[in-house]
């Protein structure tokens, strides 16, 4: 029986560090066998990004991440899930979000890792602002976040989608 | 009272970041406050039931369009999201 997972989560303004992040999480759950780390970027398309600006609903956005995270807590054996979302201005090649994962063994944790990433593209309440050039433009919701997402609900247990 | 606050675009198309509106008595349905809203802000019930809109009551996303809502609710009408 494995015990329950260890979630936290948070919002910041605030670079991150994933040393760190990492240290916490192994301080959370140790005795695990696997860690999994995942960082998303601002991407830099050849300098036409300049910057993005994320925008959130404090309380709303933390409880989104968190739900999330619970759902691949009570999916696979994770022992520890660490997420942080970055919000404000970030420039190119930025980091904007981080999960980590650790489990007893490294399916659970790829797989649990790249669910939860899954989920945030479509769950997590966050809004991208993007500066080209001078000219904001609201990201829109791309329809292969969804499917990613609804593959995983359309798959049945460990090894999906 | 009822709190209602915008995000994101749809924040910028209706110039407004957040409404207040009086309400005293339990049981005010989505469409009551779709109308108490046009009243308000005359053009915003095009932008509040464009695809994709998804509402939060007390930081909860709310999908049954009979939900009622009660004094002192906290509603959010949120843009698709594009975190992560």
């Amino acid at each position: 029986m494995t015990p329950p997972a260890v979630l936290s989560v948070a919002v910041q303004k605030e670079d991150f560090s994933i040393e760190e992040a990492l240290r916490r999480l192994r301080k959370a759950a140790p005795g695990a066998g696997a860690e999994v780390a995942f960082v998303g970027l601002v991407r830099d398309q050849a300098g036409s990004v300049a910057s993005l600006t994320l925008e959130h609903y404090p309380g709303m956005s933390e409880r989104s991440m968190l739900a999330v995270c619970k759902r691949a807590a009570e999916r696979w054996p994770l022992l520890a899930v660490e997420a942080i979302h970055r919000v404000g201005s970030l420039g190119p090649g930025e980091q904007i979000v981080l999960v980590l994962v650790s489990s007893a063994h490294r399916h659970a944790a790829f797989e649990g890792a790249q669910y939860i990433m899954d989920a945030f593209k479509s769950e997590v309440v966050f809004w991208k602002l993007e500066d080209r050039a001078g000219e904001k433009v609201w990201i829109e919701a791309a329809p292969s976040d969804h499917r990613a997402l609804a593959a995983w609900e359309g798959a049945s247990g460990e090894g999906a989608p | 009272m009822l709190e209602v606050r915008f995000f994101a675009r749809l924040r910028e198309a209706l110039g407004r970041e957040r409404v207040r509106l009086p309400l005293e008595t339990p049981g005010l349905t989505v469409e009551g406050l779709l109308s108490a809203l046009e009243a308000e802000i005359p053009g915003s019930r095009g932008q509040l039931t464009a695809p994709g809109i998804r509402l939060a009551v007390n930081q909860t996303f709310v999908e049954d369009e009979n939900f009622a809502l009660n004094p002192g609710d906290e509603v959010a009408f949120l843009p698709p999201v594009t975190g992560g």
